[in-house]
């Protein structure tokens, strides 16, 4: 396969004639291909949803963590490079902490994300460093006007609040599905199981090796606070997901049949 | 280079202050109480500042003396709480850390001549062990703006100290080690 970028893609200062930065983009297919992040923003909260593949049957379950709490009523769910991301978390960390020690108050969505972002696209910006292979989803739920909060910061630094929105293997199957969503009333549990749904539908069986479903929320119902949904409706969430994605294979299967009969006939 | 000038000082005196905390423990719980009085010298000037907090779930701490230096050190230690937090791995302060901690920060404060002007009381209630050998105990601690820590079944600052002092160690002395109930 033909690079497109040769000659331009050597370092992050470097423009191609099309205008376009390559080692940013490139950047870009790190986050294509590590599991699925979903985040949706609900009338009461923010969920967030990680399929997280799992490499090594000897991993301990649970302890692989890709969603991160980065201040009490903030968490950051990471799609793409683990230790970038992890980074970034800390980063994240500090500005809050930070804003607080300033400010007295909790860090608000616009500011977080805006701090995140000006530090990723500070890494897009030299030669001698590499961007981050991370697209983060920062859900937030402050005390502002603005309520629930779900923003995604790509590695070019852009960073642009949603509705709902995924990263990831099967990023664009869960686009169109979360454009089918109602966010005018769906709930923070919904949404929960929702995620799941979506995630369990999407990831091939065949070629992906078995993952967790690590889900997170900030919403009314945990008093605003970041935490890993309760243990009830993260099991409901699997169950559902492991429905929809049973009836999503039968449904396949009906397929097949009609068309082995206008074969018979 | 000149030594003529007086060496630097920092505040060392209170300015807003609280007096008592008084506290006592049993082997179920840690009781803490406090007025709400805020003392501009001799005027009681503001009627409902906090002496008492509350920090991690488990441990509550309260302070005499100064209150500018009470609010600071609570936003330190709320600070190391939500990075407890924000690391989500069920680890917490505890009443013990939360005294060592102190007392740190005020014997080196104290060293600096800059001393955060308090008397601290910190209670709490600690799991130790692990798995299903867990056992809860009960923690009642002291520190002050010089440092002086120790551990007690009670503990009271400012006047309380003097006041409270012998009628607590009378009353204990009449338990003869039985417990209390919460009335």
């Amino acid at each position: 396969m033909a690079s497109v970028g040769v000659g331009y893609d050597l370092g992050a200062s470097t423009y191609s004639p099309a205008g376009r930065v390559f080692q940013v983009e490139y950047a870009g297919k790190a986050v294509d291909n590590s599991g699925t992040v979903i985040g949706i923003r609900c009338q009461d909260g923010v969920v967030l949803g990680v399929e997280k593949l799992i490499r090594n049957k000897m991993l301990v379950t649970n302890s692989y963590r890709r969603i991160f709490t980065t201040s009490m009523s903030s968490g950051l769910a990471i799609g793409g490079l683990l230790p970038d991301g992890r980074q970034l978390v800390n980063r994240a960390r500090d500005e809050a902490s930070s804003y607080k020690t300033n400010f007295g108050i909790a860090i608000p969505g616009k500011v977080l994300s805006q701090r995140i972002a000006m530090y990723v696209h500070a890494y897009t910006e030299y030669w001698h460093l590499r961007p981050f292979g991370v697209s983060s989803l920062l859900g937030v739920y402050d005390d502002s006007d603005l309520g629930a909060q779900l923003y995604m910061i790509e590695p070019s630094g852009e960073c642009l609040r949603y509705f709902g929105i995924a990263v990831g293997k099967g990023s664009q199957q869960a686009r169109v599905q979360l454009e089918k969503l109602n966010f005018d009333t769906i709930t923070a549990k919904e949404g929960a199981i929702k995620i799941a749904e979506i995630i369990y539908q999407l990831h091939d069986e065949v070629k992906d090796k078995p993952f967790e479903l690590e889900l997170s929320w900030i919403c009314d119902a945990s008093n605003k606070k970041h935490q890993f949904v309760p243990k009830e409706l993260l099991d409901e969430a699997i169950a559902a997901g492991k429905k929809a994605a049973e009836d999503d294979d039968s449904e396949d299967e009906d397929d097949d049949d009609d068309a082995n009969m206008n074969d018979n006939q | 280079m000149s030594y003529k000038h007086q060496p630097i000082t920092h505040t060392t005196r209170p300015i807003v202050t609280g007096t008592s905390v008084i506290a006592i423990r049993t082997k179920s719980f840690v009781m803490m109480a406090a007025d709400t009085l805020g003392s501009y010298g001799s005027l009681a000037r503001f009627h409902d500042i906090k002496r008492i907090i509350n920090i991690g779930g488990n441990t509550i701490l309260g302070a005499g003396g100064e209150i500018s230096d009470f609010q600071k050190v609570t936003q330190y230690l709320q600070g190391l709480e939500e990075e407890n937090f924000c690391y989500d791995d069920d680890v917490s302060l505890t009443a013990p850390e939360i005294h060592s901690y102190l007392t740190r920060i005020c014997y080196n404060r104290r060293s600096k001549i800059d001393p955060f002007y308090n008397q601290f009381a910190v209670g709490g209630v600690i799991e130790d062990g692990i798995g299903n050998k867990k056992e809860k105990r009960t923690y009642l601690g002291y520190t002050d703006l010089f440092g002086t820590t120790f551990t007690d079944n009670y503990v009271a600052t400012g006047f309380g100290a003097h006041f409270a002092y012998p009628l607590l160690r009378k009353g204990y002395e009449d338990l003869n080690g039985a417990d209390m109930t919460v009335d």
